[in-house]
């Protein structure tokens, strides 16, 4: 990790306020990212990834509420901000790429003249400039003959192809952090491989951070230097990407890891038994708990904190880890 | 469909895509052609009328006065021997004019609110929507008829009243398709890259409404010169000599009995062009509404 993080979330508490009750999101999520770095947040379906990623951005649902905590965004704290000054970020500064490419696209409009709509929204060029801009940048993630793409509806386009323009917008700008939620899951494989790999080139052309969410594992290690394992709005476990692999301490990152299926592997597939908590209720004592097959009696009462496990890079929030 | 049709012809220019759409409209059945006929015709004889017409529309012949529908004059003449053909072509073009400005004024405050009041919600949407039950709950036609004689009986106040009279339904309108936009990821992702609310709804969402809002207004073609020649006929728009259909026909009503072809010509001048706006709107309201399900509320390819 760099020692100057360009985005550090610390803490960061979510609530959405719903007729039901109060659901609590994210609960003290923490992670930094340096600059140019590639860091992945990974958990299942309502583990707080995307709740995360739109606090960050400042565009929760209004039923949202950031309750506590700090996002510093290159020693900016951004939950402190005025809606005008946070819009001045927003795609300039730190960009985001949704997950699904067709649904993040508005089907009336030209291709060219989104990409168009995304610079103007924060410089003062006009339609001719910003249309050439566009076409350079089709031309930059690979879609051929861009001068002619640019005339384009959203629906002529393939999904991969989609992804790409969401990805060339997102990066024309030239931000310091993107936030990629599951950019590729919406996609047949082998396109992912190739936006993956497109993704990966930008960002590390342009010096870009990437806070890659996911919770593909698989694309997790190609892609990122240091994973942090989310469970019901928790961070579970935070290390270098290689090292979690290798020695993960979290009985849910084991988990994890075990039920994802491997060619030529003998032993059967180890689903994590039972689901996910609700999270309708106030947190008490560690949400996997009930899962768990290494609970001890301290699991009900308390969750334990995120504290180094074996070296200072490798964090890890249980009472009783798995030996490494 | 859609996506059929571009992997036929990738190469679609968007005129030649414009001249295949309409070509699929008039297809749909011979009411469409009936009202398109009816408003091209319109519009060319409001637009040319002036070169076609063989008098000038004001001018007096006092030795030729309710004259019948002859060579000389095709509509008659009226009590101060103006020629009706004449002033029935000059009308058109009065009536063009003067629902175009009354539906550009209403449509671009109307549809511009709406959707604003859509996309912020909360206290904005709430103020804007009970300004709009204010107008709305007042019978239009004599809101407009007393907004009218308020400001004093002319066409141009007229105009104005009409254009109060008619922006809150475009407000309604444009507000109920932003409601279910707004929740499409792509407002999220307009928001993500940096765009503020006047930005998505200028920039995004206008064109997203946009072929519904045309297909109201080509239904409110017709209701807007109705109302324009009916608030005439009152006295409360056109004055003399202006030669608008209504105020026409207030001038030949009482020569119905001896000069039949006074009031008649404007007046049927007034109703077929209504019935040709109106046949045309409800042809493309019919046409476009399965496709809206595609462009607006749904996903397309």
């Amino acid at each position: 990790m760099n020692a100057e993080p360009v985005l550090s979330v610390r803490e960061l508490v979510v609530r959405f306020a719903t007729d039901a009750g109060t659901v609590h999101a994210v609960n003290g999520v923490t992670f930094d990212v340096g600059a140019g770095d590639a860091i992945g947040l990974v958990g299942e379906s309502g583990s707080g990834k995307t709740v995360t990623s739109l606090a960050v951005m400042r565009l929760l649902p209004k039923a949202g509420r950031i309750v506590s905590g700090e996002v510093v965004f290159r020693g900016k704290e951004l939950t402190t901000l005025s809606e005008h000054e946070m819009r001045g970020l927003r795609g300039k500064e730190i960009s985001m790429v949704l997950q699904d490419p067709l649904s993040s696209l508005n089907p009336v409009l030209t291709i060219g003249e989104q990409i168009a709509e995304a610079i103007r929204a924060h410089e003062d060029v006009g339609r001719r400039a910003a249309r050439e801009r566009a076409a350079e940048l089709l031309g930059s993630v690979g879609i051929p003959g861009a001068g002619d793409q640019l005339e384009r509806f959203p629906h002529q386009f393939s999904g991969g192809m989609r992804q790409r323009v969401m990805i060339a917008t997102a990066l024309v700008l030239h931000p310091k952090v993107l936030i990629a939620d599951e950019p590729t899951t919406a996609l047949d494989v082998t396109v992912q491989a190739q936006v993956l790999e497109l993704l990966h080139e930008l960002t590390k052309e342009l010096g870009t951070a990437i806070v890659l969410i996911s919770h593909d594992l698989g694309i997790m290690a190609r892609m990122t230097r240091r994973i942090t394992v989310m469970y019901a709005g928790f961070v579970m476990e935070s290390a270098p990407t290689v090292e979690l692999f290798a020695r993960p301490r979290h009985p849910y990152t084991v988990g994890l890891l075990g039920s994802i299926p491997r060619a030529g592997a003998d032993g059967e597939l180890r689903p994590i038994e039972g689901a996910p908590p609700d999270l309708e209720r106030a947190p008490v004592g560690c949400p996997f708990e009930p899962r768990c097959a290494r609970r001890i009696a301290a699991c009900r009462e308390t969750m334990p904190p995120l504290v180094p496990a074996a070296d200072a890079s490798h964090l890890v929030a249980c009472h009783n880890p798995v030996p490494s | 469909m859609i996506a059929e049709q571009v992997a036929a012809e990738p190469e679609t220019t968007g005129g030649r895509r414009a001249l295949r759409a309409t070509r699929r409209f008039l297809g749909v059945s011979w009411l469409n052609v009936l009202g398109a006929a009816i408003v091209v015709l319109v519009l060319f004889l409001a637009v040319l009328g002036r070169g076609i017409a063989p008098h000038d529309p004001n001018e007096l012949d006092l030795a030729a006065t309710l004259q019948g529908p002859a060579a000389a004059h095709w509509f008659g003449t009226d009590n101060l021997g103006r020629d009706l053909f004449s002033r029935v072509l000059a009308g058109a073009r009065i009536s063009i004019e003067v629902a175009v400005i009354i539906l550009f004024l209403s449509v671009a405050f109307g549809t511009l609110l709406g959707i604003v009041s859509g996309l912020v919600g909360g206290l904005v949407d709430e103020i804007i929507m009970r300004i709009t039950d204010l107008f709305l709950a007042f019978p239009a036609f004599i809101l407009a008829a007393a907004i009218a004689a308020t400001l004093g009986p002319s066409l141009n106040h007229t105009v104005l009243a009409l254009a109060v009279v008619f922006w809150p339904w475009y407000t309604r309108l444009a507000r109920g398709q932003v409601l279910s936009l707004r929740e499409r990821e792509f407002v999220l992702a307009a928001r993500v890259a940096g765009a503020g609310t006047m930005r998505i709804a200028t920039g995004h969402l206008v064109r997203n409404v946009l072929p519904i809002i045309i297909v109201q207004v080509s239904l409110d073609v017709g209701y807007a010169i109705l109302a324009t020649s009916a608030l005439s006929f009152l006295g409360l728009g056109a004055q003399p000599p202006t030669p608008e259909w209504g105020a026409i026909i207030t001038d030949g009503r009482s020569y119905i009995q001896t000069a039949w072809w006074f009031p008649t010509f404007p007046g049927l001048a007034l109703a077929v062009t209504v019935l040709g706006f109106n046949l045309l709107g409800d042809g493309l309201r019919d046409w476009i509404d399965p496709r809206l399900r595609g462009s607006l509320g749904g996903v397309e390819g």
